[in-house]
């Protein structure tokens, strides 16, 4: 079988980085110096993504959450009240939106802003893959003044538009939000010109995903795995748990794996890393490297 | 008339500059105990000015913040790092890697200070049980009931302490004890861990009037809906923040209280309403009238001696200049109401 392994989404900052954004947020130091130690921070991780060939987004460590850097450039949104993540004690700006109208500050050049570190929304390297919250669950954790079928149409033109600006091909879509029986995401506006994976949260139902991705990685259950078999060209297992720091067995993954009726597979975790300590997250990326061995 | 409209505080207040500027620093040290004993003194007074009838433990200036506090007082639990909790702010959110037990008293030292300085009409805030575990990574036990009864057998023990310290100068007195939990509704289908893990934190514990604070609920009729099953005298929760700052005590003014008229349905025990009537996230001072207006609409659905005045949460998020004229406003209020009573 062939497997490739994927990390997503915000990754954990280091203790040097949390402190110079705490110095930046004070004015102490200038915009630049802290968009230089993002972007060696990034490198960083880039390096470990390289040597192991991990398929991976930008760590985000300029997003200070999944939407906020969105809503700050796309006319008509904006980042209202601080709200709780799903179940858990981080909170993010619910994105409050009255329109998607265009891009208002270009998403690729060095740009300031108001409430969150400095744009570039991406730093690209090899086996990179955009990183942006999946329409379903970005209009569900928004207070929204618009139908969803319109929101996700102006919303994947506008995603679109960055992916253009950036140059990228290859795309992560992030569903943290379980799908009802009767949700529908119809990514095929992305689908005809990206290379689209999807990652999902619980259960999957036949008809949740229309456009055909390159890849549905959702949670580990053979019913999801099947579905995600025929509905996508490669099938993904979350297989890491990215809310504990319960470290996994590799044994028991590699046998999960082994048991698997698939060519291919995308490995991944199960949300993202940022809500562990960094430790803890580089010693899960750790066991990420060694799955399949 | 005496039990009307008690006020009272939540919890957390500013801390004095001299103190929260080198908390960590000298924390446990013969200096820090001099420094937070200065600044309870000195807050329990601010709180005896504004008019406040209860005065908690003055503000917890023996402590930092809820969770890491009780925490770091527990075996079996490591720290690895900090966890995000919004933007660029972190918390230290501990793992459970073993059997936890109690490696020292969580608020002896701060109890014992108030009684030597003869503090009576005092509360003591504690982290509640499923707070304590919805706040935790679990690496040891099986489930998360399983780790907050954990947590309720240590609190019980804690509070069982506190009341032995309380009984030395107090026998006669019933001690208050809040236990503070945030976390209680935002897990729909757990309602039965938090009753349960709540009722274990306070069994065979007697003479000690028990309240839970929470706050930011998404849907308090959650907990309502329980209640009666919870071993507590009252609920000292957040309204104000949920509530417009128009004048008024018709519903479309009151939205943020309207929810009390299904608590008030199923209050077969006849428990308390802490009402939150100033909002701790603004610097507004609310108005006297508007704070009138929050508890004569409360006072159309609850008796008086069934209501308590107290901030949403605790105020140490507001300057103490701000905080006091909020505590003030709030005892103007109460004292034109109960005029009005009369």
């Amino acid at each position: 079988m062939n497997i490739e392994k994927l990390v997503y989404g915000i990754y954990p900052k280091s203790n040097d980085l949390r402190v110079h954004i705490n110095r930046w947020e004070k004015g102490i130091i200038p915009d630049s110096s802290l968009n230089d130690m993002i972007i060696n921070e990034k490198n960083d991780l880039y390096k470990i993504y390289k040597d192991y060939n991990i398929i991976h987004t930008d760590p985000l460590f300029n997003w200070y959450d999944i939407f906020r850097p969105l809503t700050i450039i796309i006319d008509g949104m904006e980042p209202g009240p601080l709200t709780r993540f799903k179940e858990t004690n981080t909170f993010y700006r619910m994105p409050i939106i009255n329109g998607i109208n265009d891009i208002i500050i270009d998403p690729a050049v060095f740009s300031p802003l108001n409430e969150e570190p400095p744009l570039p929304l991406y730093l690209k390297d090899d086996n990179f893959n955009a990183f942006l919250p999946s329409p379903l669950s970005f209009y569900k954790m928004s207070q929204v003044s618009m139908e969803y079928k319109e929101f996700e149409k102006k919303l994947l033109s506008i995603y679109s538009k960055i992916l253009k600006i950036f140059n990228i091909n290859d795309v992560l879509l992030y569903d943290p939000l379980n799908y009802d029986k009767a949700d529908i995401i119809n990514i095929t506006p992305l689908t005809d010109k990206f290379i689209v994976k999807i990652v999902t949260t619980g259960k999957l139902y036949k008809n949740n995903i229309k456009g055909k991705p390159y890849s549905i990685i959702s949670d580990y259950d053979s019913n999801n795995f099947e579905i995600a078999k025929e509905l996508s060209r490669v099938p993904g297992l979350k297989l890491i748990d990215g809310y504990n720091t319960k470290m996994e067995d590799l044994n028991e993954i590699n046998n999960i794996i082994h048991n698997l009726d698939s060519d291919n597979l995308i490995v991944s975790h199960k949300e993202y890393f940022d809500f562990l300590p960094r430790i803890i997250a580089d010693k899960k990326l750790n066991l990420m490297l060694k799955i399949g061995d | 008339m005496n039990n009307y409209l008690i006020s009272q505080e939540i919890g957390s207040y500013r801390k004095p500059k001299e103190l929260s500027s080198v908390f960590h620093k000298i924390y446990g040290s013969d200096e820090f105990y001099r420094l937070a004993e200065k600044a309870t003194i000195e807050t329990v007074k601010e709180f005896e000015k504004a008019g406040l009838n209860n005065i908690g433990v003055g503000g917890e200036m023996f402590r930092w913040e809820m969770y890491e506090h009780q925490a770091n007082r527990i075996n079996g639990i490591k720290f690895y790092g900090p966890v995000r909790s919004f933007d660029n702010r972190y918390y230290k959110k501990g793992s459970i890697i073993e059997d936890m037990g109690i490696k020292e008293s969580y608020h002896s030292d701060e109890l014992k200070f108030l009684l030597s300085q003869n503090y009576e009409n005092i509360k003591i805030p504690v982290t509640g049980p499923y707070t304590m575990m919805d706040w935790s990574f679990n690496e040891h036990y099986n489930d998360r009931y399983e780790t907050a009864m954990a947590f309720a057998g240590l609190l019980n023990n804690e509070i069982k302490d506190l009341k032995k310290l309380w009984d030395s100068k107090f026998p006669n007195k019933k001690l208050q004890i809040q236990l503070d939990e945030p976390a209680t509704t935002t897990h729909p289908d757990e309602m039965n861990i938090v009753v349960d893990s709540l009722n274990k934190s306070v069994e065979n514990i007697d003479n000690c009037e028990v309240s839970i604070h929470v706050c930011y609920s998404s849907d308090y009729k959650l907990l309502y809906d329980v209640m009666n099953d919870i071993k507590i005298d009252g609920l000292n929760l957040e309204f104000a923040n949920r509530d417009t700052l128009e004048n008024g005590i018709d519903d479309s003014k009151r939205i943020g209280y309207q929810d009390l008229k299904y608590f008030n349905e199923l209050n077969d025990k006849k428990k308390f309403i802490g009402l939150g009537v100033t909002d701790v996230h603004i610097d507004y001072v609310e108005p006297v009238e508007l704070i009138k207006d929050r508890i004569n609409y409360t006072l159309k659905i609850l008796p008086p001696d069934l209501i308590r005045l107290n901030p949403d949460c605790g105020l140490r998020t507001r300057s103490r200049e701000i905080s006091y004229q909020k505590l003030k406003n709030m005892d103007i209020a109460k004292k034109e109401i109960l005029k009005e009573i009369e």
